[in-house]
């Protein structure tokens, strides 16, 4: 069979029939399809499938091993229940307060190690300190820090000990200040995170932005407001709401360190759902409340999005 | 020329793969009448290693058809495990239970009603104290392993050292707490955890309760906890904790801090079960506790609840599963397991060996059983029982810390309580 000379000059080879056919048999586009099938699969099998399992689940209810159709029963029920709108809050608290502060501490390491230090060894070495609460896991941190807040703690040694303060502060057991305890051992926990992740990102900033921002005579707030902030916009959209998704479902930190007490001052939504469905055993109830927190937890990510989103479009 | 792999080579290997997949379990379980026994439970470590190896051993040996798989978990991870398991469709034949996780499992059909397998054996039936069986909806759920009362235990050691005597009342233990409190060290006699419903549910509350008379819900079924017994009970406590004689931070404390703080001696004394010097000698095996002898405010009952055993309505080898219950409970292993791990088997032959006792713990448990017994509280099984106990939590916190008045506090559980109780009927 004889080729055919293409407009550039190259001899192109005519195919044979049966590979046109072999070729033919899926459409372009099927190959994409295939790439992608195994991760949607993979995803349909441990995302779409229990969060529809969960739903199911929540408007069904359990008797002697037997489901049946309830409705929208347990919503009603968890609706109307104080200790569901008493976690609610908690959980409100506890995601606002430590994504913001892990935001500010995050930034202020972030912006001081980027930094030129008179020594380059040290500013390592803080630099590895700093991210160390990182590297503990959750269970390790919160043994760690309930051993802190002992009352024979180390924290009460210096309260009592050093301070002549009469009695050793109950972090966890006082119902004033237990919330804000658990908030603070989230806080060092996960602040590291958005320090590396925001270094990272000043770090990939033109440095010529801000030469010709000191050309135009900005000063350091401006040049951080106007040239750094604006550059840090994606990341800090993506690390805060994926903080605020971790931190709403938070179940073991508050399990080793409160278990929700004292009376329900520390219970968040993610706690009570476990508390109710796993440790009481109400499945259908449990996944009722888990609804409503997937529903609550998608609209706030939406809003955020949107509301940041429109910012950005509008300048910081 | 470079031949063509063949075809044939990538299907025998498919074939091979397939093969010993399947032919791998069935070559791996031996003789194919042995039983697999898949036990839930959480006692290796409380009952000791050796112990519980050797417990397994004898049974499997006198029962060579029978394999026990013991699926050993941690304590607070129980209920989560068994509530997914009852949810899953994953099966234990036999698993460790308590009594406030009942009604939960048995609403997901899990557990198996030992009613009839009790009809069966007459004489196993007979051989079991009267509060082993645990019943919900008029059915035996579970049978409790072993009987658990709570009572003030103390440093043997330190009292001997500090020549204080074990108390035997209520006012003595004031006393002696007084005592034991060291402003200028820093040192408290007692810690009292407060952070579990379980925990202080049977410790604190219902042991005051009974003594003063009370019960958790009268014969009629109606809530009696928020009775002038009741209120008397949380007042009581609210009163001994407001002496600042108990280790601060109580409502933020949980079971392993209390442990380690008796373990470690840094306190002396503590309300709790008869598993405390086993659990202790974990952490300093040269400890030595002992019970104070039994206590009587208005009345001498005391509170019992248990842990148990239960068999799963879903297992394929329920005669299997009976056949170890019935190891379990017989004469040999409870006196035997009574001795050695110092936990009072819930069987009538266990309860007997205690009145020729030494053990500083148990043999005062025939006292503090029989000196009252119309006025025991045995801990009820309960519907919802995770939400009524926690009820009772916030109640009792609330009225120790004055935040409530206990009559208040114990009237809005008493009125959870009900409700939940209204429901089951």
């Amino acid at each position: 069979m004889a080729g055919f000379r293409s407009p550039v000059g190259a001899i192109i080879e005519p195919v044979a029939p049966s590979q046109v056919r072999a070729r033919r048999r899926l459409p372009r586009y099927a190959a994409g399809y295939i790439f992608v099938a195994p991760v949607i699969l993979y995803l349909l099998a441990t995302a779409v499938y229990p969060i529809l399992n969960v739903i199911g689940m929540s408007l069904r209810d359990v008797a002697a091993g037997h489901w049946y159709f309830v409705g929208l029963a347990h919503y009603r029920q968890v609706l109307q229940d104080a200790v569901f709108w008493n976690a609610f809050r908690n959980t409100t608290i506890f995601t606002i307060a430590s994504t913001i502060v892990h935001l500010l501490l995050g930034m202020i390491f972030a912006l001081l190690l980027h930094e030129a230090w008179f020594s380059r060894g040290l500013r390592n070495l803080t630099r590895g300190a700093l991210i160390l609460p990182w590297v503990f896991s959750t269970a390790a941190a919160g043994l760690m820090w309930s051993l802190l807040y002992h009352p024979f703690g180390l924290l009460n040694y210096l309260a009592v000990g050093v301070f002549g303060r009469a009695q050793p502060f109950e972090f966890l057991g006082d119902a004033r200040i237990a919330l804000g305890s658990v908030i603070a051992v989230n806080v060092w926990k996960s602040y590291p995170f958005y320090m590396v992740a925001i270094l990272g990102e000043l770090q990939a900033i033109p440095a010529d932005l801000f030469d010709a921002a000191k050309v135009d005579g900005a000063g350091g707030v401006q040049r951080f407001w106007y040239v750094t902030l604006p550059q840090l916009r994606g990341v800090l959209i993506a690390i805060s709401t994926l903080d605020v998704i971790l931190t709403f479902g938070h179940v073991d930190l508050i399990n080793i360190l409160t278990r929700g007490g004292p009376g329900r001052a520390t219970e968040t939504i993610a706690f009570h759902v476990y508390r109710t469905a796993l440790l009481d055993g109400n499945l259908a109830k449990g996944s009722a409340i888990s609804t409503i927190m997937l529903v609550v937890l998608t609209l706030f990510c939406w809003l955020y999005l949107r509301i940041l989103a429109r910012r950005g479009s509008e300048s910081w | 020329m470079r031949s063509e792999p063949s075809r044939w080579i990538p299907a025998l290997l498919v074939l091979a793969s397939f093969l010993a997949f399947a032919v791998a379990p069935y070559a791996a379980a031996g003789p194919s009448t042995q039983v697999e026994l898949k036990w839930l439970e959480w006692w290796v470590n409380e009952w000791g290693p050796p112990n519980h190896a050797k417990l397994i051993a004898d049974f499997e040996k006198a029962n060579p058809s029978i394999k026990v798989t013991v699926v050993d978990t941690p304590y607070p991870q129980m209920a989560g495990k068994l509530n997914a398991a009852a949810a899953g469709g994953e099966n234990y034949d036999v698993f460790g239970v308590e009594g406030t996780w009942l009604s939960g499992l048995n609403k997901l059909g899990y557990v198996e009603n030992l009613d009839p397998w009790l009809a069966k054996d007459k004489a196993f039936a007979g051989s079991l104290t009267g509060t082993a069986l645990r019943r919900f909806g008029g059915k035996t759920l579970s049978l409790c392993l072993y009987l658990i009362t709570y009572q003030f235990a103390y440093n043997v050691d330190f009292f001997s050292k500090a020549q204080l005597k074990a108390p035997t009342n209520w006012d003595e233990f004031v006393q002696v707490e007084r005592r034991l409190r060291d402003k200028t060290g820093n040192r408290y006699g007692m810690s009292m955890p407060l952070s579990d419903g379980g925990f202080l549910y049977g410790r604190y509350f219902g042991f005051r309760l009974a003594q003063e008379g009370g019960q958790l819900i009268d014969d009629s079924g109606k809530v009696a906890f928020n009775s002038p017994q009741g209120v008397a009970a949380l007042k009581w406590w609210k009163d001994f904790y407001n002496m600042g004689l108990v280790v601060p931070g109580s409502l933020g404390e949980d079971q392993t801090q209390m442990l380690e703080y008796v373990a470690s001696g840094q306190v002396p004394s503590i309300i709790d079960g008869p598993f405390i010097w086993s659990k202790a000698k974990q952490i300093d095996p040269k400890i030595k506790l002992a019970y104070a002898p039994a206590w009587r405010a208005h009345t001498g009952g005391y509170f019992w609840s248990c842990s148990g055993v239960g068999m799963s309505a879903k297992s394929p080898n329920k005669d299997a599963a009976w056949k170890f219950l019935q190891y379990l409970y017989s004469r040999d292993v409870s006196v035997n397991m009574t001795k050695t791990i110092s936990l009072p088997w819930a069987t009538k032959a266990a309860l007997e060996s205690l009145k020729s006792s030494t053990d500083p713990i148990l043999k005062n448990l025939p006292d503090f059983s029989n000196q009252d017994s119309a006025h025991n509280i045995v801990s009820p099984v309960l519907p919802e029982a995770g939400k009524l106990v926690d009820a009772l939590k916030i109640a009792f916190q609330d009225g120790v810390t004055g935040k409530k008045d206990p009559k208040q506090a114990l009237d809005e559980a008493a009125a959870v309580w009900q409700a939940e109780l209204d429901k089951a009927k």
